[in-house]
């Protein structure tokens, strides 16, 4: 057996970007303030880090440029060499050098050896240059002079270490490069040869280190061995005090290790198995209350205890899974000082990042969905927000541009400000704008809360010149959709001559939702509650209709009404609106209202994809199982908010131009046999390969989908799982299998198309039989043969004489 | 890497790599060396790539070997070996010099 190093490739490329990351951070801090020990020291160990880890997996381009930054790094920590501001941009081109490489490591693309090696080849000249120490003590303190030292040092790595990519001989190396070593190797661990595990490390180090050295180098060489707490080292400076006994040398960790805070790395798909497992928990709980609810009280006593203690456990489990997908937003803060250093710098301006609430946590979700949002804001905010150091001295200002990210918790929500101190929007810019785009009339006067709208108006732009920053109009109204798309608002706020601040206010996940529950037509939907501001009853003196529209007087405010009934259903009769309620929101600060038949209770639900096994569906975020375990649709307000009914696409003809190419399985039709499993529906026999066949279960009730050709009849709720359900006769405008849908059989397929497998159910009368045949015998429909739906056959079958046509699933669902 | 039975010893002959990458298949092959029960010829002469990981593999077959009584001769160690092993304090351990 060989081990295949490549497992640990992505655990490199993880570690390794970080390790960027930090060095950024730091080279930045050396830009803005003095040059500081420990930041050289933390730069040295990320080249010295990647050097190792790299060599590991061969990369040997970036091995040989991160040995040579790291030697010239070692010279400036020894006072040798200098760090000015060229080499301190050339450190920069380093990080952006290794990030492109690890980047095209990770896509399996080839590396660019041209810029490393030009890289590699400056460092190596700086290498060759004179001392320049003499000139390096204004902003570098010198060491104090190291005396003779004696260490023992205890080096017992773990014993996954081999796993880790940590090498002892490299570490036993890099400590006798030091000074004199002494090397004592215990072997009391080592297994007899048979049950050895070669992969695990059975060796420990008993080490004496002898020179002038500073106990900080011995860390410095065993900080990269520091990965858990299995991992004993400890380090007895002679000078300091007397030898401690290796069985106590735990307690010397912390103090060496640099993180006190222990993390894993758990795949995000682990996660949100976990986070499946404990929405099915809610449900659970959800459906006993409901079955609770049917029961005598006085005989159910320990039953409602005992819905109670799972009612904590899975707010508890729940809770703690929520906390395990949350991470610090710093993971998308840490980016924006090197990329307000090279805008500022482009573009010739000063500028200052303030970053606050780093520590203010967030679905790793939704961080990475607002990196790009964030990103253009600043990008914005520099380029066209913060004046040319020259303006901002004439009008009294500090030359020196301020930008403040802050981030923190707020009622559920997490919020972030982008503040800048720049020249603000330009209001009558904005206004001419609207004016030309017919969004505003003349007359109209245009403030804080409308200039959000009009900012996001596709192609907006103030800028004169297109630069390569910003000012080509495409941005904001894409920073806007994406906030949207995760249940967030964005506003505004700006003053001219003193700046502009943006706010975002987010959801702290988007896998569970504090929702509220209406009713529409006698189904039952789910709203978030992020995405209204109120419910109201409707008084219908306060109704009145403008333009045509119906709308609803509420404060001095005209609302437009907008009847679910219609979105949902194609009965498009105006039924009276006396006892129904509306639902306030507001959309783009334009504010509108849902019309509902009923309100009923809020709850937290958690979000299932209807996407996954059909498509995506205007208006619907996605689906949720209710306690009664039928599901109920998520609304997208904004979209609903939007929608109009010219919008409306023929789906029907949608489906059909893009089902192209779909096999029934295209790995069963090299003339093998095959096994059919044939249904009845309305009297006649149809079949499907029973290779793709998941189950067959009972149709118990379906939640109808708006906006879907008819023939999908909704979704049904599979063990968890939303999806589609087809009627094969109504497609074929045969009529319809049956009104309610209700106890009929139905067969879960799986259908295959490029990388994709979705999962549907279809309607039948009855299942009928199965039959073993060789795929060649299955026979095309003759290309004369009229017959309008030829393409979701994939050919017939002759049984006893009967055609049984075999159904080509995939034409149906994608 | 290969192990060939000879008439008087066994012969197990090393590729370049003795690492993480080869680890596994070089404890098969010596466990196999070593179940003839008769003396072994390590041929090290051409690696060029070794790890701690491979060198404690050596480690743990020589000390069973000599607990059996096994002979354990090796060929040309290369120069990588040495020096990994030396860096260790093996070299002596694993009588290489000889």
């Amino acid at each position: 057996m060989t081990i295949n190093i490549k497992q640990f490739l992505q655990t490199f490329i993880d570690e390794s970007t970080e390790m960027l990351q930090e060095m950024e951070g730091e080279l930045l801090k050396i830009k803005a303030e003095k040059i500081d020990k420990e930041s050289i020291n933390k730069i040295f160990r990320v080249a010295h880090s990647i050097k190792s880890s790299s060599n590991i997996f061969n990369f040997k381009i970036m091995s040989a440029l991160s040995h040579t930054v790291e030697n010239y790094l070692d010279q400036v920590r020894e006072n040798i060499k200098k760090l000015n501001k060229e080499e301190i941009e050339y450190l920069f081109s380093y990080v952006d050098c290794m990030r492109t490489m690890l980047l095209n490591i990770e896509n399996n693309l080839p590396i660019n050896e041209d810029a490393a090696n030009k890289l590699n080849e400056f460092f190596r000249k700086l290498l060759k240059t004179p001392k320049d120490n003499d000139n390096f003590s204004n902003n570098y303190q010198s060491e104090k002079t190291i005396k003779e030292n004696s260490f023992k040092i205890l080096y017992y790595p773990n014993r996954q270490c081999f796993l880790q990519g940590q090498e002892p001989f490299r570490i036993l190396n890099a400590l006798a490069e030091l000074g004199h070593l002494t090397v004592e190797i215990d072997m009391s661990d080592l297994p007899l040869f048979p049950m050895l595990d070669p992969t695990q490390c059975y060796l420990k180090w008993n080490l004496r280190l002898n020179g002038n050295i500073e106990k900080k180098s011995i860390e410095e060489v065993l900080a990269w061995t520091l990965d858990d707490d299995r991992e004993i080292i400890s380090i007895i400076d002679d000078e300091q005090g007397s030898e401690e006994n290796p069985k106590n040398a735990d307690t010397k960790i912390s103090e060496f290790n640099p993180s006190s805070s222990k993390s894993i790395r758990v795949a995000t798909d682990k996660i949100d198995n976990l986070m499946n497992i404990a929405g099915e928990f809610v449900i659970l709980q959800s459906m006993l209350n409901q079955i609770n609810k049917a029961f005598d009280k006085k005989q159910t006593e320990n039953l409602i205890e005992t819905i109670d203690k799972l009612e904590q456990n899975s707010l508890r489990l729940q809770d703690a899974l929520l906390r395990v997908r949350m991470i610090p937003i710093e993971f998308a803060f840490t980016r924006f000082p090197r990329m307000v250093h090279d805008l500022a710098k482009q573009m010739g301006k000063e500028v200052e990042l303030t970053l606050t609430g780093e520590k203010t946590e967030l679905d790793r979700t939704i961080i990475e969905k607002i990196i790009d949002p964030l990103s253009h804001l600043i990008r914005n905010a520099i380029d066209h927000g913060i004046e040319m150091p020259a303006i901002r001295k004439k009008s009294g200002k500090n030359p020196v541009g301020h930008i403040k990210i802050n981030s923190y918790q707020e009622s559920g929500c997490v919020v972030i400000d982008i503040i800048d101190d720049g020249a603000g929007l330009n209001f009558e810019k904005i206004r001419q704008y609207a004016i030309q785009q017919g969004l505003k009339s003349e007359s109209d006067k245009i403030d804080n809360d409308e200039i959000i709208k009009i900012l996001s108006h596709p192609g907006f732009s103030t800028a004169d010149s297109v630069t390569e920053i910003s000012g080509r109009g495409v941005g904001m109204d894409v920073v806007y959709k994406n906030l949207s798309d995760i249940g967030g608002k964005l506003t505004v706020e700006t003053k001219s001559g003193e700046g502009t601040k943006f706010q975002m206010r987010l959801p702290l996940t988007l896998a569970i939702m504090e929702c509220q529950l209406i009713k529409v037509s006698n189904e039952t939907y789910v709203i978030p509650l992020i995405s209204f501001s109120e419910i109201i009853k409707i008084d219908m003196n306060e109704l009145l209709l403008l333009d045509g529209m119906e709308c609803y007087k509420l404060r001095d405010n005209y609302i437009k009404i907008i009847r679910l009934s219609k979105f949902f259903t194609k009965n498009s009769q105006k039924n009276s609106l006396k006892n129904k309620y509306l639902l306030i929101i507001n959309d783009e600060n334009k504010k509108s209202a849902l019309c509902c038949d009923e309100v009923l209770w809020q709850q937290q639900v958690v979000i299932k994809s209807i996407e996954k096994n059909y498509q995506k569906i205007n208006g619907i975020t996605g689906a949720t199982i209710l306690g009664d375990g039928n599901p109920a649709l998520v609304l997208d307000v904004q979209t609903i908010a939007n929608f109009k009914n010219s919008e409306k696409i023929d789906l029907e003809q949608k489906i059909n131009l893009s089902a192209q190419n779909i096999s029934l399985n295209p790995a069963k039709l090299d003339n093998k046999f095959l096994d059919i499993l044939s249904f009845l529906i309305a009297g006649r026999e149809y079949g499907v390969d029973i290779h793709v066949v998941k189950e067959i279960s009972i149709c118990s009730s379906i939640t109808p989908l708006p906006n879907v050709p008819s023939y999908v009849k909704g979704i049904i709720n599979l063990r968890g799982m939303i999806i589609p359900v087809i009627d094969i006769l109504e497609c074929f405008s045969l009529g319809e299998i049956t009104k309610d849908n209700k106890d009929h059989p139905i067969i879960t397929v799986n259908i295959y198309s490029d990388n994709h497998i979705k999962t549907a159910g279809i309607i039948v009368d009855s299942v009928a039989d199965t039959y073993h045949i060789l795929s060649s015998h299955i026979n095309k429909i003759p290309d004369d043969e009229e017959f309008e739906f030829k393409s979701y056959i994939q050919g017939l079958i002759t049984i006893n004489n009967k055609n049984i046509p075999i159904l080509n699933m995939g034409h149906f669902i994608f | 890497m290969d192990c060939i039975l000879e008439k008087d010893n066994v012969i197990v002959k090393f590729d370049k790599h003795l690492d993480m990458t080869s680890i596994q298949d070089a404890f098969i092959m010596l466990k196999k060396a070593f179940d003839y029960n008769k003396p072994i010829l390590l041929q090290v002469n051409e690696i060029t790539r070794l790890d701690t990981a491979g060198l404690q593999l050596l480690l743990s077959f020589y000390l069973a070997a000599h607990e059996k009584k096994i002979t354990i001769q090796w060929e040309a160690p290369s120069a990588i070996l040495v020096e990994i092993a030396k860096i260790l304090n093996l070299y002596k351990l694993l009588k290489l010099s000889l």
